[in-house]
């Protein structure tokens, strides 16, 4: 029987410092996360949930949002993560990326990071909601690159970008923006997609359409394509199993919020607890033994040689925390 | 592999006790699980001793290897053949 490992603490965690974000994404999954009255944490609150996850002895913080670079003190979060010794990383929607904040990044030993671009110019701004963003992006993106920092593209699938992986990496190397890696997440009912999900729900076939042009980015444009997310790996072909990079959610990888809750995935919600009460080893080893256990998952994913962690666990309407993939029956 | 190389490691590294095993984080690497001596082992790569000094180090601190400077031999090799150095 498969089963997952229990660290003391993740290795990793995305740390959403700010709920905020001044992009309104029509797929944003942070926007139901509870958060009644959206504003900015104060600083002290900030720098508690850092002390608290370096007490656990976590390797990595990757600065996440809502938007990291809106929030005021975004200079000093990465002035104290840094001199608690964390590797640091970034996720963002590139738009308030200049020279300043790609100097402090490298100041501060920053030196890769992820940046969402969901499309060419008028699907992506089709769907962030604010004109100008892709040229705010692409500059952001540009800077990044420009000052030696390795950037990922975020591409999130939604049925108006599907088909224009491609294109969009091909636009991309043409017009000067060398980017040697981009990864496509998965549409997932949470936030703003869930609410019109029969319609905004991408089908089987849909993902399966994402392989072959993940292929030809690859072999014709040099960069990494790949799906960032887990996929049941059993529907796939056996050729496009590289092209799933995985899920290590609950085992090496966390997610805590501006609060201090604390989830085994940056989409799903609830909290396994606040470690601003609980400490993270103690929530991290004691409260997830039953998603650590698999018994959520059908038998056939528990006892699978070719263990996938049952697809995204994130994936599935209604899921709640964690639930087998919205393809397993 | 001579006695009086200094393995480096050439990039930024921690590493951590676990409940079971030690986990070393590997800037742009990725992650590795040790035991606890070769969590020590590995901690020494700073490029400051010599393969023999390290092998020496691990003698005092864990007396029953056997074969001290041999397994700081081995696990240079694997780190080297990683392209830790």
């Amino acid at each position: 029987m498969n089963e997952l490992v229990t660290l003391k603490s993740p290795l990793s965690v995305n740390f959403e410092v700010t709920p905020l974000c001044d992009l309104s994404c029509r797929f944003c999954f942070n926007e139901e996360m509870g958060y009644d009255d959206k504003k900015h944490p104060p600083i002290g609150q900030v720098i508690s949930i850092l002390k608290e996850i370096v007490r656990a002895e976590v390797f990595e913080i990757r600065l996440f949002g809502g938007e990291f670079f809106v929030y005021p003190q975004w200079r000093e979060v990465i002035e104290a993560a840094d001199s608690m010794d964390f590797f640091l990383s970034f996720v963002s929607n590139g738009t308030h990326i200049n020279k300043e904040v790609v100097q402090k990044m490298k100041q501060h030993r920053i030196k890769n990071g992820a940046i969402s671009l969901h499309g060419t110019k008028l699907i992506h701004e089709n769907i962030t909601q604010v004109q100008g963003s892709f040229e705010s992006v692409l500059r952001g993106i540009r800077l990044c690159l420009d000052g030696g920092l390795n950037i990922s593209i975020l591409y999130t699938l939604t049925r108006e970008n599907l088909s224009f992986i491609f294109e969009t990496c091909k636009w991309l190397k043409e017009n000067g923006v060398d980017i040697n890696e981009i990864n496509i997440s998965r549409l997932t009912p949470y936030g703003k997609a869930k609410s019109d999900w029969e319609n905004n729900k991408l089908s089987f076939n849909d993902y399966l359409s994402i392989f072959p042009q993940m292929e030809r980015v690859r072999e014709e444009l040099d960069i990494l394509a790949s799906l960032g997310d887990a996929f049941p790996l059993c529907l796939l072909p056996k050729k496009y199993h590289e092209f799933v990079v995985g899920c290590w959610q609950g085992t090496g990888f966390g997610h805590i919020d501006h609060m201090g809750n604390v989830r085994s995935c940056s989409i799903a919600k609830g909290s396994y607890g606040n470690i601003l009460e609980t400490p993270l080893t103690e929530i991290w080893t004691k409260k997830l033994v039953h998603f650590r256990s698999l018994k959520w998952l059908p038998k056939k994913c528990r006892n699978c040689d070719d263990f996938c962690g049952g697809g995204c666990s994130a994936s599935r309407y209604e899921g709640g925390m964690y639930a087998p993939d919205e393809f397993i029956a | 592999m001579k006695e009086s190389f200094k393995p480096k490691i050439n990039c930024r590294f921690r590493i951590r006790q676990d409940i079971e095993e030690w986990i070393g984080f590997f800037e742009t690497k990725g992650v590795l699980t040790f035991n606890e001596v070769g969590a020590f082992i590995v901690e020494q790569m700073i490029g400051d001793k010599t393969v023999k000094q390290i092998g020496e180090m691990v003698k005092n601190n864990f007396p029953d290897v056997e074969e001290p400077v041999n397994e700081v031999i081995s696990i240079t090799k694997q780190l080297k053949e990683a392209d830790f150095f």
